[in-house]
């Protein structure tokens, strides 16, 4: 509550001293030169037009990939594509503590074309999201009882000032087999977004 | 310069208007340009900052909220239905300064194909949004990765709920700029649609 | 007529002045009367500040504050390091609102809200008001929340947004338990894994469970008294138990359960005696709305133990507060409860100082020091003295003396803390643990017994003290001749050991601000002519429209006894700092006579002549001064030195003058650094005849 009163009290018939004046514009200034706040300012008095840009808020959102990537069948680690395709990255620079609203939507299919998952058969599929190498979010398992199927994964975490680096993971198992190979699943749509709320 | 400088005075000045004066006339300058230097670190609270300034509060049709249900039967691409048409707007939107993120959630509910047999053709459905700025409305899809999938056969009803979220990445600078939802099935079956919602979320700075 | 012997000249120079001495025989540089002045560090009494609004008029010149109501409590204190600061006050009202700088001029504060926003309004919901002295709400501060109790309204913890309760009064009810039943047959639900579920196959099992409310700040509420014994046979399978939970208060988020290991032997009679006392942490519910919880939970999998004597709520009556080594202290009548360290919402049952004695009463007040919890009663003090690692203690201290009035406890820096009883104004010094300082008591109004005479106590629990480091001075309002408000300020300017006074102060609480600006702020008592929060400051050239009465009255200097008496003209020279043509006005009393010599004070300029005389033939003096000085001619700035004004009196009329006293006044700025008496005294010793004196011959 930074308001501030003058220090002297001049009157007609005192002896101007200099003080009377500089004392109290220096008690003022003293306020004036960074020492505002809340008090000081009307509300509402401060709109977009006063606030420099990405001071609130960030978005970002790429790579997005353009042709379906195929996952390996049976990745003993989670892979953020096909090796050659990186299917969601982002990796903002940041100045101050943050927190990372991350959302991954996107849509697969298993190829399984016009049949239908077999007896004994099944594939499956996990997401998650990874900020430094910290899960965030992790999807239900996904299996191929649905051939075309999509999801929206959202997780946050609190960075501090830096390049975090986010990423959207995919993990692909067999949970039993039929003697046939393993079906991969595509990743034909999908968009890794990032929103930064400032500190 | 947002800084006031103190002019100082000193016993055996000339008593003068020109320091006093040019003390004042450093108020002068600085009030009108108060900035980042004149407030205390933390200084500015919430009250102090005007409504919608960091983000917007989509309401009326910027919001599109209908329980339905809707039976879609559309072998192209069409607008999705739900009660009405998913779509909503006029927004205004600039995307040199702003942020759009779309969110997109229904249930859906495809029929059974008629066919019968193996090896009958499954059925796929698809979601897509859309977005108009010129109040025609010409419409452009949004980026690739908002399309949405699921299928169906003779034996499997594919009962669901989906939630797209895409951001929109084109520059837009519009008073009239609208969003819709977009669905197509392949081999021609129909697709219930219900509780679906589609609304903007606007971040700015 | 013999010739009288040829009179003494004596030249008293009295320098530095001291304050307020009421003693019959004062020394010369003390003072019968300080009224509207302050101690200057350059050693000078100058003219007091006086006092403004907290906030400017608006346009047509009203102020937001003056349909204000009486302000019954004022609290200071901020968030986040400081960068967000908060003013609070209460009204008589039952309003509790804070200061909104924001809404300035046309506004100055707003409603504070529940968690439900409902606002502290005064009818919607209301603070505690009475009609007689109280010692009001009390406040502390822990981490970033403002706490507040009264000892009638639920203790409150504001942080920023809401004002809710703080803690939990009541304990939650048990849960009622019974086992799962979901077959249509009615056959109990079971679980066929052995590795999950409740007790082992083949056995009759029993459980108890407990459960705990906890709020947004992590703060959990005492444990409920246990749940009924829950006792079941498994035979193949083990068991699911259901606990059904009633709803907690508003502000419950969450609730925890606590539960014992199986308490039943293999012949279904209970373990032993204390097998059905050891709680384990069962779950935590993240929410204020689950009714039903299903309890799986193997007894291996059972978390830490809980110890029920370790979990406590937020004593409701709680009237005073404080914090000492992470620790929260609250009084209520039965003694001082102590929080769990770094939580200050939870005491244990055991974490209790009864320092009843059976005298003295409750606690009248709480300060916490470097090295002590000081607790006081109306007679007594009592130190709470070590740290929560190596447990607390209590220690007597005095039986006799003690306080009613919580808020003018402060502790004066380099000194001690000072507080004020029934039978003084008291400081208690040293650093109250084993430094070397011994600890003592020393009585500070032994220079001012009439003003303390004044003083009502029996409404000292409305006194407001506080310490303005800027003038280095300790303020304390007190209510005076029977009244029931603060109508007086007793002045102590701690660096020199004086008392001064002031009036006009409708001081109904007083804070001074913890940042840098140190700012002296009082709410009124006084809603009809000065309502609202107001701001001491030398910047302001009265009392809220009520004129300065800036006067030094010095004490009767003893020139001898009426033999020895003091006639004819005499001389006064005020050394003080020349600050132009205002005057300095004197009258002196005689022999403390019923009025002084001068029917009206004698003004003389503060300044020299030499200081008006013309520069260069212009209009401007030597030192101009405002209202007759000519901006951009001749004129300099000049500079407030010493001068030297002088009076020469008169006492003829006035008999055998043998003590004097000077009251010096000002209606402007003032500062006076010393004086100086120039008398001529009859230095005969002896007795004289009267024929001797009236020309008759000696006998």
């Amino acid at each position: 509550m930074s308001f501030r009163y003058k220090t002297t009290f001049p009157s007609d018939d005192d002896i101007a001293d200099p003080s009377d004046w500089v004392d109290s514009n220096a008690e003022l200034a003293g306020e004036f030169n960074g020492g505002m706040d809340r008090d000081n300012l009307p509300e509402s008095a401060v709109d977009g037009t006063h606030i420099s840009d990405g001071t609130v808020a960030e978005v970002f959102s790429d790579p997005l990939f353009t042709a379906s990537v195929n996952l390996p069948t049976k990745t003993t680690e989670w892979v953020d594509g096909d090796g050659t395709t990186v299917i969601g990255r982002v990796a903002p620079t940041i100045d101050v503590d943050s927190v990372l609203d991350i959302v991954w939507s996107g849509t697969w299919n298993w190829n399984i074309g016009g049949g239908y998952p077999l007896a004994g058969e099944s594939e499956l599929l996990a997401i998650r999201l990874v900020v430094d190498g910290v899960e965030v979010a992790r999807s239900p398992v996904h299996s191929d009882s649905r051939d075309y199927d999509s999801t929206t994964l959202y997780g946050n975490t609190v960075v501090g000032p830096g390049s975090p680096v986010v990423t959207v993971e995919f993990r692909t198992y067999r949970a039993s087999g039929n003697g046939r190979a393993e079906r991969t699943v595509s990743i034909d749509y999908g968009e890794l977004i990032v929103e930064v709320l400032k500190r | 310069m947002s800084r006031v400088t103190v002019t100082p005075i000193d016993v055996g000045d000339d008593v003068t208007i020109s320091k006093p004066n040019t003390m004042l006339a450093s108020w002068d300058v600085a009030t009108a340009v108060i900035d980042g230097e004149n407030i205390r670190l933390g200084g500015i609270h919430q009250r102090n900052i005007a409504a919608d300034t960091a983000s917007e509060t989509p309401t009326g049709t910027d919001v599109f909220e209908n329980v339905g249900p809707t039976t879609n039967s559309n072998a192209a691409w069409a607008v999705a239905v739900c009660g009405a048409n998913i779509e909503i707007g006029d927004l205004t939107y600039n995307s040199s300064n702003e942020e759009m993120i779309i969110y997109c959630s229904f249930e859906y509910e495809g029929e059974a194909s008629d066919n019968t047999g193996a090896g009958d053709p499954q059925y796929i459905f698809e979601f897509r949004l859309q977005y108009a700025d010129d109040g025609v409305p010409t419409w452009n899809t949004i980026a690739r990765s908002t399309r949405r999938e699921s299928n169906g056969n003779e034996l499997i009803i594919m009962h669901g709920s989906m939630d797209i979220v895409a951001r929109v990445t084109e520059s837009v600078n519009s008073s009239n700029f609208r969003v819709r939802l977009q669905q197509q099935e392949t081999n021609g079956a129909n697709v219930i649609l219900t509780n679906c919602a589609l609304f903007p979320r606007v971040v700015k700075l | 007529m013999s010739t009288h012997e040829k009179w003494q000249s004596q030249h008293l120079q009295v320098y530095p002045l001291r304050g307020i001495d009421q003693r019959w025989k004062a020394s010369p540089s003390a003072a019968a009367r300080i009224t509207d002045m302050t101690w200057h560090r350059k050693e000078g009494w100058r003219t007091a500040g006086g006092y403004g609004q907290l906030t400017p008029n608006d346009d047509e010149g009203d102020n937001s504050f003056d349909s204000t109501a009486e302000i019954t409590s004022l609290h200071w204190f901020s968030q986040q390091g400081g960068t967000r600061q908060w003013l609070i006050w209460e009204t008589a009202t039952g309003a509790l609102k804070h200061f909104n700088g924001s809404l300035s001029p046309a506004g100055n504060s707003n409603n504070i809200v529940d968690e439900a926003f409902d606002a502290f309004d005064g009818t919607v919901r209301s603070r505690a008001t009475q009609t007689v002295p109280w010692a009001r709400t009390q406040s502390a501060v822990f981490g970033d929340y403002l706490y507040l109790v009264n000892g009638y309204d639920e203790p409150l913890v504001f942080d920023g947004v809401k004002a809710m309760r703080a803690g939990f009064g009541l304990a939650p009810p048990p849960p009622d338990v019974y086992v799962a039943n979901k077959d249509a047959a009615n056959t109990d639900h079971l679980i066929s894994d052995a590795r999950i579920g409740l007790g082992e196959v083949s056995k009759t099992c029993g459980y108890i469970y407990r459960r705990s409310f906890v709020n947004e700040r992590g703060q959990e509420s005492a444990l409920s008294e246990p749940s009924v014994l829950i006792t079941f046979l498994n035979t193949t399978s083990t068991t699911i138990i259901t606990c059904e939970l009633a709803p907690g208060p508003d502000w419950a988020v969450a609730s925890r359960l606590y539960r014992t290991a199986d308490v039943l032997d293999s012949s279904g009679e209970p373990l032993s005696r204390g097998a059905n006392e050891n709680y384990y942490f069962l779950t935590e519910i993240p929410d204020n709305s689950t009714r039903l919880f299903a309890d799986l939970l193997p007894d291996t999998s059972l978390a830490q133990l809980a110890d029920p004597e370790n979990f406590g709520g937020f004593p409701s009556d709680a009237h005073l507060i404080a914090v000492f080594k992470d620790t929260m202290f609250l009084a209520t009548k039965r003694g001082v409860h102590f929080s769990k360290p770094g939580l200050p919402e939870e005491y244990p049952p055991d974490n209790f100082f009864d320092l009843g004695d059976g005298e003295g009463g409750p606690p009248t007040a709480l300060y916490s020091t470097r090295n002590a919890l000081v607790v006081f009663k109306a007679r007594g003090i009592y130190l709470i003295k070590g740290d929560p690692a190596s447990g607390f203690y209590a220690q007597t201290l005095f039986r006799d003396v003690g306080t009613t009035a919580p808020n003018a406890v402060r502790f004066l820096p380099g000194l001690g803390l000072v507080f004020v009883g029934d039978t003084g104004i008291y400081l208690l010094e040293g650093a109250l643990e084993n430094t070397g300082t011994p600890t003592k008591l020393v009585q500070l109004d032994t220079q001012i017994p009439d003003l303390f005479r004044r003083i009502n106590r029996s409404a000292l629990p409305a006194a407001e003290g506080v310490v303005y480091h800027a003038d280095g001075e300790y303020w304390l309002a007190v209510p005076t001749v029977g009244s029931h408000k603060n109508d007086l300020v007793l002045v102590y300017h701690y660096e020199i050991g004086a008392w001064s006074t002031r009036q006009e102060y409708p001081i109904g609480a007083m804070v001074v601000t913890g940042d840098r600006r140190g700012y002296l702020m009082f709410g009124s008592n006084d809603a009809s002519s000065k309502p609202g929060v107001w701001v001491y400051g030398h910047g302001f050239g009265d009392k809220g429209g009520t004129a300065l009465s800036s006067i030094y009255e010095t004490a009767h200097v003893d020139f001898g006894s009426i033999y020895q008496a003091v006639f004819g003209k005499f001389r006064v020279l005020a050394t003080v700092v020349g600050l132009g043509k205002n005057d300095i006005s004197l009258n002196v009393t005689p022999s403390r006579a019923m009025a002084p010599i001068y029917d009206s004070d004698q003004g003389r300029d503060q300044r020299y002549v030499v200081d008006a005389m013309a520069r260069d033939g212009s209009d401007n003096d030597l030192l101009p001064v405002y209202g007759t000085m000519t901006w951009g001619g001749a004129a300099k700035w000049g500079d407030h030195r010493p001068v030297v004004v002088r009076w020469d009196v008169t006492s003829m009329g006035h008999g055998p003058v043998h003590e004097l006293q000077a009251t010096f006044s000002w209606t402007g700025r003032g500062e006076i650094i010393g004086y100086d008496w120039v008398i001529q005294v009859d230095k005969r010793r002896k007795t004289l005849p009267l024929t001797e004196v009236f020309s008759g011959t000696e006998g």
